[in-house]
């Protein structure tokens, strides 16, 4: 048992430490340091108890993302520590009560995502310290530096990049996926990076909104407004309920709209379901399904259109009183004679009368079908289209939304409790802008269309500008190509996120400089060059507006301090521009100037600037919004829910007091006087003609096209529920509930000798992706569908394993800008390559679908 | 090396096993869930918040919403069925356990595991019909559901009841849940409690404190 | 005694060289004197059985293909090793207790409040837990060093066996297992592996210092789990919860 001395111990030893320069500086720095001694030594080890919410400091915040809502979470911590997360129960607002949850003030529960958000927080995958690439872009090796080291770069590329390359080299790409508060605003138009190149003096912006630029340019035509919505509580007062491509049950779209929405069918409002799939939305409104073929959207309803015209069912009052164009008797004076609305639906102008039979033909729903609900929506009142905005991200995607605003105006549907004429749907009107905003918010000096930046880079200068969508200028650089040379990405994970990757992949190979923020190394961040440390939403002071509906303001305080070396994005971009200042004397006082309330300490310390701005901003919310609440009170309670006489419903004030609508005529436009009087359309942003009216233009890809010979299946890229677009993909809970994979009709598979789970591959000219199928009889034959937002994870051969539909998408956008993620025709069948879901598989716990035969 | 048998030892253990029988608790007032089969969404927000709250590696799962879809295109049905812990009046799980681990709370009928006490034998989860004992391979112990007793003794309810964006989940007085006179967001105006729904093993069995509002297709005759 | 002041102090040098050699990025000098000292042959630890020689021999081999100052590549993909395995989690192998340890595999967790009290109790402390978790390797290592130059009797030697029976032994061959299979560099592998084994040896070495063997994993289960050190004190709740109010 005892050993002689030098077998244990080495005779030849000698101390790294003491005798080496190196070991002397490391043992100087870091490390464990002397406190004063606590009187008791502790045990080695200590019991962990189980920590009850009456033990633990409750703190009440809100969610962040993109998502399609903005829900309470209510932080639990042990010392800094955040041990769990809880979320509204009705006892945090003025006169609430452990329970409390009205039709008035409803509790705001969160969804799985954000109850999972501990695990984001503290990930060991958390990005906590800036970070450069080493080797080649893409290939996702970063070494540490230190915050000077990598602002230092950053600035003087910049400053190189604008002097080189002019100022469009930089490509804002911005988008809404985090910091998306009043403050620490990530906004695709005018957010913080927004205002930083602009005022730097270099920016090319991205103009068209993935979501939902076609909804965007059809709410904007038609009524002159985005705020064409009603409220969530307004839902619950409707007869008929018609969803148009919305799936709430997975978008959670709305605040507590699908929760009202139960309310209705409580008090027997019917539903229907359009949409290829049977979804969950269908199931749990015990909904009417219309299986129709996607992007086909406009023909049925023009068809719905035919038939209430043809049977005179249309709300002629209604049409005469507010609506421009919708028949020859409503067409302005200067127009009268050009083609109106019903002109076009009973064929008058071109010949073709778009009867219920001529729209089955198209959308492979039967004509009795389209009768039916035509019938339905006409003569229920009142009744609501929600026409979401899925079916608008395809080819030509704005004309669904316009057409579907057609109907809704024929019907008299418009400004009434219980109609609805949303396209996008926003409705109470929040207090948003707390962040510093004057003139320099949205400076550029070139704007395209979001998903042609590869286009652009790729054939610089040989580009025409309809091609890219330039936004017009009143000056010499009007329709100039902007030459990009670096991106920014804030909020954003757009590389995974948009149009054709394996083209970004190509250009992006082309640029100079790309920089990402963010508080994870999203597959994005792996093509950056420059990685920043964002800190999350629970480690900075902001307040949170909901993020689409719902009336209400929830205070977010800094829950935590910032981990690792993680700042703000306003911190980021604040220091940035002293840096940049000292560089360029052009630019003077760019730090001032760009975040007036802060100095330069701001980087270490941000609280006292970031309270002055809030402060600011809730009496801008007490002076416009009739608020007595004080703002220590606000940060007391954590909570402040308006409450209304009735329902917020848009355009009520239009109808019911005869104010004008926001567009030209100040009547709702189904005949656009915009773009009736559009000469040369290659001078606008959208590049290409757009009828005036709303009119069924075949997409580039459909099951109607002869290119189905090849590619049989027209695919779909939704929403997933499990993750916010591409955030949350790394979550263990959020992965194990779910699964990525391509949803198949039952007898397609079958045809296919395709199996649920059988690893299959989905490929066109664009891409191939390998995942999982999900065999089923709730989707239509000839379509599949598969979530998108899953991070991509190329293999040798460029085949991504993880299923990202974005590889087989094209970047072909609509002349409004509409994305084409719904426009995809794919092949699909068995293969042998791996699927890579991008984590440890865990063999329990997966959830499944029991298929039952009655 | 094996014991030698005594006979007589084994004779008199044998007896003392047959003559013992079970006298399941009474519970002064037995609390359970009620869950909407129709309305709910499928979430799963309620899992994730149990997870969250009762720390919870990927793997087990306390709550478990599962998923039944059927029918022919475009003839299809869909709905969800929501199950924790039933806490059944005659637990299978209770007797099974050979350290007195599981215990039924006198007042309100929460059966739950003293996780100081379990082996990890696992013997609870092959008896429960419904898979509410869930093995934790880290810790090697199961663990279930306890319907948030430390909420409940606070005067509030179960973190899963309070997640759901649908208000489909509800806990109440288990006899007023299935004749539906306790007021709950869960039961809607038109909505006939059940306590079986098809596929469910037989309630006779252990006797579940649980309650549905079931889908057409998932009520039992 | 096989294990006096000198071995005991020898040993302490040895766990303070694996801390610093990943508390950060390697530098060329830093390579230039590990190759000058012919490490790991400088330890004070001579490697004994199968997986520790094997260990040794690794790190040896990995320090003496080590590159020059001149070559920026290499040395860059050692950054990009160190940063993989230490700061961002690629390998999915956190070098945090917590992250084996706690239930949800999360950083922060209950083993860092373990450790912090643990270090609190000999005047230690994290200097600022947000960047470095008092549960990571580099203190617990560190912490292993302050014990072992501190020792003077059994008691000591008993207490900081149980240090490694509750704490690192727990997770770090997981960890090092982990790494080794996935990191992208020799030397990072190499470090790991060498770590894991000059505690295993250590701690074996204590074994037969005490004459007590070392415990089973079910044993070191058993004690973790009967022991109730303390209940925290209730912290008023912020919002009164108040009666049920009733809903839709």
């Amino acid at each position: 048992m005892n050993k002689p001395d030098d077998k244990i111990l080495n005779p030849g030893r000698r101390s790294f430490i003491k005798t080496t320069a190196a070991g002397a500086a490391l043992a100087a720095g870091g490390g464990l340091v002397e406190i004063a001694t606590q009187e008791k030594a502790v045990q080695a080890f200590a019991y962990e108890p189980y920590y009850t919410d009456n033990q633990l400091t409750t703190v009440v915040t809100s969610c962040d993302h993109n998502c399609g809502s903005r829900h309470m979470l209510v932080a639990h911590k042990k010392g800094d520590v955040i041990v769990r997360l809880s979320t509204d129960d009705g006892r945090y607002q003025e006169n609430g009560a452990f329970g409390k949850d009205t039709v008035a003030e409803p509790q705001l529960r969160a969804c799985l995502r954000g109850r999972s958000y501990r695990s984001r927080l503290y990930s060991p995958e958390r990005l906590l310290y800036p970070m450069m690439r080493v080797g080649e872009r893409g290939s996702g090796k970063f070494k540490r530096v230190t915050w000077d080291e990598a602002l230092d770069h950053i600035a003087k590329k910049m400053v190189e990049l604008k002097s080189k390359y002019g100022p469009t080299a930089i490509l804002d790409q911005a988008y809404a996926g985090t910091s998306y508060g009043v403050l620490h605003k990530s906004d695709q138009i005018e957010g913080l990076l927004a205002r930083f190149l602009g005022m730097f003096g270099c920016r090319t912006n991205s103009w068209s909104v993935p979501s939902y630029q076609g909804t965007t340019f059809s709410s904007r035509m038609t009524f002159g407004t985005i705020e064409d919505g009603n409220e969530d509580d307004a839902f619950a007062e409707t007869k008929l309920m018609i969803m148009w491509g919305w799936n709430p049950a997975y978008t959670f779209h709305g605040g507590n709209t699908f929760y009202y929405m139960r309310l209705a069918k409580q008090r027997g409002c019917k539903f229907v379901v359009v949409d290829p799939q049977y979804t969950d939305s269908a199931a749990a409104y015990d909904a009417w399904w219309i299986p129709i073929r996607p992007n086909t959207d406009a023909a049925m309803l023009a068809g719905m259109a035919h038939y209430i015209f043809a049977n005179n069912l249309q709300d002629q009052k209604f049409i005469d009183k507010f609506v421009q164009g919708m028949d020859p008797g409503t067409m302005p004076d200067w127009a009268k004679g050009q083609e109106s609305f019903k002109d076009y639906i009973m064929g008058t102008s071109d010949g073709v009368a778009k009867t219920p039979e001529w729209a089955a033909k198209i959308c492979g729903v039967p004509a009795a079908d389209i009768i039916k609900l035509a019938d339905m929506y006409a003569r229920t009142k009142p009744a609501a289209l929600k026409a979401s905005w899925g079916p608008g991200r395809n080819a030509y995607g704005e004309q669904y939304n316009r057409m579907a605003a057609a109907l809704q105006a024929m019907t008299g549907n418009i400004g009434i409790l219980g109609g609805c004429a949303e396209g996008v749907g926003k409705g109470w009107h929040a207090e948003s802008v707390a962040y510093p905003y004057d003139e320099n918010a949205n400076l550029w000096w070139a704007s395209i269309k979001s998903d042609r930046w590869a286009h652009c880079v790729l054939n610089y200068p040989n580009v025409k500008r309809e091609e890219i969508g330039c936004w017009p200028r009143d000056d010499a650089l009007d329709g100039k190509i902007p030459n990009i040379k670096a991106i920014f990405w804030h909020g954003s994970d757009w590389f995974n996120q948009l149009t054709n990757i394996n083209k970004e992949i190509e250009a992006i190979k082309k640029l100079e400089l790309v920089v990402c923020s963010d508080s994870t190394i999203t597959p994005s961040g792996l093509w950056a060059d420059v990685l920043l440390p964002i800190a999350t939403h629970f480690e900075r002071h902001d307040v949170a507006l909901p993020w689409y509906k719902g009336h209400y303001y929830i205070h977010r305080p800094k829950v935590i301090e910032p981990m690792g070396e993680s700042r703000t994005d306003l911190q980021v971009y604040t220091e940035l521009a002293y840096r940049l200042e000292a560089l360029d004397p052009a630019l003077k006082d760019f730090g001032k100037r760009y975040n007036p309330r802060a100095d330069r300490s701001y980087f270490q310390n941000p609280d006292a600037t970031d309270e002055a701005y809030l402060v600011a901003w809730w009496k801008k919310v007490q002076d416009h919004q009739h608020v007595t609440m004080s703002w220590d009170e606000f940060k007391r309670r954590g909570v402040y829910k308006f409450k209304f006489d009735k329902p917020l419903v848009a355009f009520r004030a239009q109808i019911e007091e005869g104010e004008p609508f926001e567009t030209p005529s100040g009547k709702i436009e189904i005949f656009s006087t915009t773009l009736a009087q559009v000469k040369d359309w290659t001078k606008t942003q959208y590049g290409y003609p757009i009828p005036a009216l709303p009119k069924w233009v075949e997409p580039f890809e459909w099951l109607g096209h002869k290119l189905v010979a090849e590619y049989p299946f027209h695919l779909i890229t939704p929403h997933p529920r499990w993750r916010t677009h591409s955030i949350f993909h790394n979550i263990p809970w959020l992965r194990e509930t779910y699964q990525q994979e391509v949803t198949l009709n039952a007898s397609d598979a079958a045809k296919l000798g395709i199996a649920t789970g059988d690893i299959v591959e989905v490929w066109n000219d664009r891409g191939k992706v390998i995942v999982p199928a999900y065999v089923t009889e709730r989707c239509m034959p000839g379509v599949a569908v598969l979530f998108e937002g899953s991070w991509m994870d190329l293999d040798k051969k460029g085949v991504d394993r993880s299923g990202n539909p974005d590889f087989l998408t094209k970047d072909e956008p609509s002349p409004a800008g509409a994305f084409a993620y719904n426009t995809i025709l794919a092949n699909i069948r068995k293969t042998d390559l791996e699927h890579r879901p991008g984590w440890d598989s865990q063999a329990t716990a997966r959830s499944y679908v029991f298929r039952r035969d009655t | 090396m094996t014991k030698k048998l005594d006979m007589k030892e084994v004779k008199v253990a044998l007896q003392r096993k047959v003559a013992q029988t079970y006298e399941p608790v009474k519970p002064t007032k037995q609390l359970g869930f009620i869950h909407h089969n129709v309305d709910c969404i499928g979430c799963r927000a309620c899992e994730i918040a149990c997870k969250d709250k009762n720390g919870l590696p990927p793997g087990p799962r306390f709550r478990r919403v599962m998923y039944v879809e059927g029918g022919k295109y475009p003839d299809v049905f869909a709905y969800k069925v929501n199950m924790s812990c039933n806490h059944c009046a005659e637990p299978a799980c209770l007797p099974t356990c050979p350290t007195g681990a599981i215990w039924k709370r006198k007042a309100d009928g929460i059966v739950d595991i003293d996780s100081t006490l379990c082996i990890g034998c696992r013997r609870c989860e092959a008896a429960c019909p419904y898979g509410a004992p869930q093995w934790n391979p880290k810790e090697q112990i199961v663990q279930k559901c306890n319907m948030c007793v430390d909420e409940i003794e606070a005067g509030r309810k179960p973190y899963c009841v309070m997640a759901c964006m649908m208000r489909v989940l509800d806990i109440g007085p288990i006899e007023s849940l299935w004749n539906a006179s306790h007021k709950t967001t869960a039961i809607g105006p038109n909505d006939t409690p059940v306590r079986q729904v098809k596929n469910m093993a037989d309630p006779e069995l252990t006797r579940p404190s649980i309650a549905f509002v079931p889908h057409s297709k998932g009520k039992v005759e | 005694m096989t294990l006096d002041s000198e071995a005991a102090a020898a040993l302490a040098e040895d766990a303070a060289t694996l801390a610093l050699l990943q508390d950060r990025e390697l530098t060329p000098s830093i390579l230039a004197d590990l190759r000058q000292l012919a490490f790991p042959a400088n330890l004070g630890l001579v490697p004994d059985g199968e997986a520790c020689l094997a260990a040794f021999d690794l790190m040896r081999m990995a320090v003496l293909s080590s590159p020059p100052a001149s070559d920026a590549g290499a040395l860059d993909e050692l950054a990009a090793d160190f940063a993989g395995i230490y700061l961002t989690g690629a390998f999915g192998a956190s070098p945090c207790e917590s992250y084996w340890l706690s239930d949800d595999h999360l950083v922060c967790q209950d083993a860092m409040f373990d450790l912090r009290a643990i270090y609190a109790g000999h005047g230690l402390a994290a200097p600022d837990w947000r960047k470095r978790p008092d549960d990571h390797l580099v203190f617990q290592l560190q912490f292993l060093a302050r014990r072992l130059e501190a020792v003077r009797s059994a008691e000591d030697w008993r207490a900081l066996a149980e240090f490694m029976d509750f704490h690192l032994l727990r997770w770090l061959p997981d960890f090092a297992r982990r790494v080794a299979d996935r990191c992208a560099t020799m030397f990072y592998a190499a470090l790991v592996l060498l770590t894991d084994a000059w505690i295993e040896q250590v701690r074996t070495l204590i074994a037969d210092q005490l004459g007590e063997p070392r415990p089973s994993r079910e044993e070191i289960t058993l004690r973790l789990g009967s022991r109730r050190e303390f209940e925290p004190e209730p912290v008023p709740v912020a919002f009164v919860p108040g009666g049920l109010r009733p809903g839709w």
